[in-house]
């Protein structure tokens, strides 16, 4: 074994020392506090109106469609996948037509979390690369709606290749060719539409009005969604658990106080301990 | 439904572990160099090899394996894994250079000529490399927690987390690392206080588990106390009682009265198992419950 040398630091330089490391440590949280919802020129969203809604699927259908993915007739998948990424199904009474699909959140979860910037927004529409995704499932743990799923299983094309996670981008890239987002197209009940942000938001606006005895979901959870829904009164998603209760905005679910508490206690104690040693180690 | 599973309940046992392998490796080093010598060496030797199998074990979990240098490429401010990444490689590479330091290593495979100059030079950098390193073990061990409270599970959101596991994380390290290093301690009449600090670890370590039972949701909390099901079994019996109570209280407070190697290392398994049970019940039981 190579000789080893005293080491030059003092006790006053290595506590700086570890004070400095810790106090990066507890500092560590607040700089990556989540993004706000990203300053765009336009912010598209998706209008449901689940009033108009009929729930005949051929959203979930066109989607599928589209992307070549596997479906037939009664077919119809009720639950999201990676190669299933909208469907409507029934819930409470009445019944009461439910759109699952991605929200667009202002400020997206998945979007804040991913490790490699695999998930970005085009004007509001958030989605992902999946070339650049490693897999990791970070984002199908941080969406509160539990949209995002990996594909463990076979790939279904340059939509769904196996290893990565995919959801509904929006059709982002058939809106820069000017068409519609595939679901919104073939909608035969006039209960979806797709625009600009505060066109969707007057045009539910103007709806609810209209039908007087309905209300609005999605103004203003998470930086106000991309989904703008349109239920009759009486039916609350949170209150009937199908939808989370979420924030009006990340980060004030998390404080990180007491970890640093914790911190500045554990460098006391190393403090002590470091004592204890330099004094044996100079006997 | 199980998004996470062994594999990242492994990586947050070993990433923790090896950061407080680390830290005892650390402060012996530049407390008393040469009375620790041996026990530096050994120690910091398996806080590299802990944390490279932690990295593996993420690599593999991967969807996809070839991208993993992504997290590298693409480094993303807001997002914890992305720091985390950064973090746990740097101190791969950190406390690698570190043992390193206490070797012939670098000469036999690279020749007197490199493989000496570089030996010099990591000889030089044994402080910084050790104050350094001990600060990216204390976030490696932090992190660990810090990773899952961006999750959705209710169980995973509350900071008593990252407290836990970085508790967690010192007791485990430090247990496994004065059974390493025991001799050495012996011989130099540091294994009475090293009993008595392992403790007090384990009542902070206590404390902090008792924090994040108040802080979960009531449906949780029910969970990790109900003898009757698997998890509060494993956490209240394995974690909490074979784990905390005996491996770190009850045994190195009769160690402080009589020395024991064997005692010493019956407790360094109790706790190690505590600690990978820890991991298991809160990554698992979150994601079921």
């Amino acid at each position: 074994m190579a000789d080893v040398e005293e080491p030059r630091v003092g006790r006053r330089e290595f506590l700086s020392a570890v004070t400095l490391g810790l106090a990066s440590a507890a500092a560590l949280p607040s700089l990556i506090s989540p993004v706000s919802a990203e300053e765009e020129g336009r912010r598209y969203a998706i209008l449901y109106d689940s009033i108009r809604c009929i729930g005949c699927n051929a959203c979930s259908v066109a989607c599928k469609t589209r992307r070549g993915f596997p479906h037939g007739v009664g077919m119809v998948e009720y639950e999201l996948s990676p190669t299933n990424w909208v469907f409507v199904e029934k819930v409470g009474e009445g019944p009461v037509m439910l759109r699952r699909s991605c929200m667009h959140c202002g400020t997206a979860m998945c979007q804040l979390v991913c490790p490699v910037g695999a998930i970005s927004k085009w004007n509001g529409l958030v989605h992902i690369d999946p070339t650049r995704c490693i897999g990791c499932r970070y984002c199908v743990q941080a969406c509160p709606y539990g949209v995002p799923k990996f594909n463990d299983g076979y790939g279904w094309g340059e939509h769904a290749p196996p290893g990565v996670t995919r959801k509904c981008d929006g059709c982002y890239e058939f809106v820069k060719e000017g068409k519609l987002p595939a679901c919104v197209e073939v909608c035969p009940a006039g209960a979806l539409k797709f625009g600009p942000r505060d066109e969707i938001v007057a045009e539910a606006q103007r709806r609810v009005a209209e039908y007087g005895d309905a209300w609005i979901y999605g103004l203003d959870q998470l930086g106000g969604l991309g989904v703008i829904y349109i239920f009759k009164k009486g039916f609350d998603p949170v209150a009937s658990g199908v939808f989370p209760d979420v924030p009006s905005s990340y980060p004030d679910r998390v404080s990180y106080g007491p970890v640093a508490v914790a911190l500045a206690a554990i460098a006391g104690l190393l403090t002590a301990l470091f004592g204890f040693f330099k004094g044996r180690g100079s006997k | 439904m199980i998004v996470w599973g062994w594999l990242v309940t492994l990586y947050l046992f070993l990433g923790g572990l090896s950061g407080g392998l680390f830290t005892v490796a650390s402060f012996l080093y530049l407390s008393g160099a040469k009375k620790y010598e041996r026990s530096v060496k050994w120690i910091s030797y398996w806080a590299w090899i802990i944390i490279a199998a932690g990295i593996a074990l993420l690599v593999v979990d991967l969807g996809r394996i070839e991208r993993a240098f992504n997290t590298m490429l693409y480094p993303q401010v807001a997002s914890p894994m992305s720091w985390g990444s950064l973090i746990i490689v740097s101190f791969l590479i950190i406390s690698l250079a570190f043992w390193l330091s206490f070797t012939r290593i670098p000469s036999r495979l690279l020749g007197k000529g490199i493989g000496g100059a570089l030996e010099k030079l990591l000889k030089s950098l044994r402080t910084p490399l050790a104050v350094v390193g001990t600060a990216l073990a204390f976030m490696t061990g932090a992190y660990t927690g810090v990773l899952l409270t961006y999750g959705r599970p209710p169980a995973w959101t509350t900071p008593a987390l990252p407290a836990l596991f970085l508790a967690s994380a010192i007791a485990t390290g430090y247990s496994a690392a004065i059974s390493l290093g025991h001799d050495e301690l012996e011989k130099a009449g540091a294994l009475v206080i090293s009993s008595k600090v392992e403790s007090v670890i384990g009542i902070l370590e206590l404390a902090a588990a008792i924090v994040y039972l108040v802080a979960v949701p009531q449906s949780f909390r029910s969970v990790l106390l109900d003898f009757s099901g698997l998890f509060g079994l494993l956490f209240m019996a394995i974690f909490l009682g074979l784990g905390i109570l005996v491996g770190e209280i009850i045994i190195p407070s009769i160690e402080s009265r009589k020395s024991s190697a064997n005692l010493m290392k019956l407790s360094t398994v109790l706790v190690l198992l505590g600690g990978l049970v820890l991991r298991y019940v809160i990554v698992f039981a979150a994601q079921v419950v």
